[in-house]
């Protein structure tokens, strides 16, 4: 049986239209990937050099395992977002005759499958290899890195026990994260001290490594623990997600009705955002986007590159508008006949997806401002950014919609989800970013840095004057192309 | 009401629909059958400006539906899912169609009252959204929204299939009354005989494309079809 729950798991893996897509975009998404492995391989062989440089006075294995524990907590944090239940894959197996344990059995050794599990391996094994194996003997290091790898796996088996209860609730996820941060507190101001047990734990270890049963049971615990609950849960009507919550916020936007037909439509793509799985993914991301300056402005490195800076108050400023704008019809691909053939303007249409690009870039632009404390220069330059993404990126967003015709299943999350995500995508973000970058740079090198900042705003200013005949521009342009962008967006898979 | 010239619709090539001239007046049911892939929908969509035609056109009240709008004012349709905004709950979506046709509140309300029965109590107050409706009852909310605008025009594809005996029973009341009292021009695709020889007057047989029957719905009709598609 398990036989052939590998050949399909193979198959679904190989057949999936992530590949089907053109080899462009595999290459692009495989680069990322490849440097991304690099990343953590460098940063794992040279941890121990980070850590002895980030607290000086004390071995780089006692750091280590006083922070380990938050790297868990981060890491099962992430797998909440971007780890899936295989639980919907499992429904075709369910009448057939195969015995629910192994079902259950299958679905847990699939969960092993997950990037995350392999982490380890490129982050901790060369510390173990090189540090611990000097520092300590070999057997140690190995019994060391052994109990890292089985704590991965405790909260790999964890999340699937955690992640099927908070399905059924979603709030429990404000709890979860409620959770984290108050043993953050905690241990900042010294009240209970997580990272002390930690510590405690590894010092324990290498002492004794009759201490790896800890994380060897815990594995086993929640394994069996899983395998009960999966068996008495696969049904239908457990598997699937529940229905209908009830989301009322977009309720109380009833007063955008006042606004004629562009006020319906801005409600109605408002609905969308918040009710399926896939946009609303964009909604969590909007924190990321506004704290990416945080990265950078603290670092005098990055300060003096002005184009680096507008390049990262683009982003910090336009994030939203940026991630939404891509796909700004496709988000609405599976009804998109509807809004051809009903009593939509195309006008009205267009003016509704302006504002809903405009107005939330508003509000998030109030965020932003505390960045002053980095200098006033930053604060300036997300000030021209802020008009520049309202002037010229959102009128160039409304033209390149016109561009993907790629149809988007709303019903899966975002993350590492390239479903309906083509080349046009990348091709057409970067002009976004890098086109006012290339603006900016050589006026602040030439003239200085304010007659650049005015030139930015200025363009901004510019594109809000005229962002009617903008608006038309794009209309005209989606006129001549809608009957291959619905032609698109009915092709499903 | 509804006028084709030369119509023409290749895929790759092979033509899967090829009208030289038909004339659909204004009140006339049209009932429209064929095997799969006899190109009703893409008739349908090709009336609705969805897809582009290789030559030819489609005039409503005189004017060419693709590249204009005006049609939309008085133009009803439901073809398939892609008409639902499955996100919604049916309240929303009547009330989003509604709106989007000027419809006043109390309209919309009472709209909703006088559906009731097609509804059978299973669409309005469950709180669902639509994609979380059986296909049956998705069908009666993309047929009931398309109708709540009160079109000159109406164009359903298929809309008797999967819907249950009573509420075929209904709707083909009800389209029969549209027609009777507001001289609603209908066009209906169906691959039930008997229902759509009871609901239109005017047959027209598509096979592979082309128009091959165009009669007048008699007591004989039903006997022709069933005889035409009998020896396909």
């Amino acid at each position: 049986m398990i036989k052939w729950f590998i050949q399909h798991q193979w198959k679904q893996a190989i057949r999936s239209s992530i590949w089907q897509k053109n080899a462009a975009l595999n290459i692009i998404i495989g680069f990322f990937m490849v440097i991304m492995l690099l990343y953590l391989l460098a940063l794992g062989f040279f941890l121990d050099k980070l850590l002895e440089d980030i607290v000086k006075d004390a071995n780089a294995d006692i750091t280590l395992s006083k922070i380990i524990i938050y790297y868990f907590l981060f890491t099962f944090l992430m797998r909440f977002f971007l780890q899936s239940l295989p639980a919907m894959e499992i429904i075709p197996y369910l009448h057939l005759r195969i015995k629910r344990s192994t079902i259950a059995w299958f679905m847990q050794f699939k969960s092993l499958i997950s990037f995350f599990n392999f982490i380890p391996f490129l982050l901790f094994l060369p510390f173990a290899l090189g540090y611990m194996r000097e520092e300590f003997s070999g057997f140690q290091s190995f019994i060391w890195f052994l109990s890292v790898f089985l704590f991965e796996l405790t909260s790999n088996f964890m999340l699937i026990y955690f992640k099927r209860k908070f399905t059924l609730n979603p709030k429990l996820i404000l709890l979860l994260i409620g959770a984290i941060g108050l043993i953050i507190a905690l241990d900042k101001f010294d009240l209970f001290s997580i990272s002390n047990i930690s510590l405690w734990y590894f010092t324990q270890l290498n002492a004794n490594w009759m201490w790896i049963f800890l994380p060897l049971f815990s594995t086993i615990f929640f394994v069996f623990w899983n395998l009960s609950m999966i068996q008495k849960n696969s049904y239908l009507d457990d598997l699937s997600p529940k229905k209908t919550e009830g989301e009322n916020l977009s309720a109380k936007l009833n007063l955008l009705q006042n606004f004629g037909k562009t006020g319906e439509l801005v409600l109605g793509e408002i609905k969308l955002i918040l009710r399926n799985k896939r946009s609303k993914s964009v909604v969590f991301l909007i924190p990321f986007f506004l704290l990416y300056g945080l990265f950078f402005y603290p670092q005098d490195l990055y300060n003096d590159k002005m184009g680096f800076l507008v390049f990262v108050g683009i982003f910090v400023t336009g994030g939203f508008l940026i991630a939404y704008g891509q796909y700004l019809m496709a988000w609405e691909s599976s009804h998109f006949d509807f809004i051809l053939s009903s009593n939509i303007g195309i006008h009205d249409y267009f003016k509704a997806k302006y504002f809903l690009l405009v107005i939330p870039t508003l509000i998030l632009y109030f965020f932003t401002i505390p960045y002053m404390y980095f200098g006033m220069k930053i604060f300036w330059v997300n000030f021209a950014a802020l008009f520049y993404n309202l002037g010229v990126n959102a009128p160039l967003l409304l033209y390149t919609a016109s561009y993907n015709k790629k149809r988007m299943d709303l019903s899966k999350g975002a993350m590492m989800n390239y479903q309906g995500v083509g080349v046009n995508n990348f091709i057409l973000v970067l002009p976004l970013l890098a086109v006012p970058a290339l603006i900016f740079w050589p006026i602040s090198v030439f003239f200085g840095h304010i007659p650049a900042v005015l030139t930015l705003g200025g363009l901004g200013v510019l594109g809000l004057i005229f962002n009617q005949s903008l608006i038309k521009f794009a209309v005209n342009n989606f006129k001549k192309k809608r009957y291959q962008i619905a032609e698109g967006y009915r092709q499903k898979g | 009401m509804i006028k084709v010239n030369d119509l023409t619709k290749a895929y790759g090539g092979e033509t899967v629909l090829n009208i030289p001239t038909l004339t659909i007046t204004k009140g006339e049911s049209f009932g429209l059958v064929g095997n799969n892939g006899a190109g009703k929908t893409t008739f349908f969509r090709l009336i609705l400006d969805l897809i582009r035609g290789n030559s030819g056109t489609v005039l409503s009240k005189d004017i060419a539906t693709a590249g204009s709008e005006h049609w939309k004012d008085y133009t009803g349709s439901y073809l398939d899912e892609g008409f639902l905004i499955d996100y919604l709950t049916p309240e929303e979506y009547f009330q989003f169609v509604g709106k989007i046709n000027k419809l006043s509140q109390q309209e919309i309300e009472e709209f909703m009252v006088s559906f009731e029965d097609l509804f059978n109590g299973e669409i309005l107050g469950n709180k669902k959204y639509i994609r979380d409706l059986s296909k049956g009852n998705q069908k009666k909310v993309g047929i009931s929204a398309a109708i709540m605008t009160n079109p000159e025009i109406l164009i359903l594809d298929e809309p008797f299939s999967s819907l249950d005996p009573t509420t075929q029973f209904r709707l083909k009341k009800l389209l029969k009354e549209l027609q009777e009292e507001k001289q609603v021009t209908m066009l209906i695709s169906s691959h039930d005989l008997n229902h759509v020889t009871e609901v239109c007057k005017r047959i027209v047989v598509l096979h592979q494309g082309d128009i091959v029957h165009d009669i007048e719905t008699g007591k004989d009709t039903l006997k022709e079809l069933e005889a035409y598609f009998a020896v396909q």
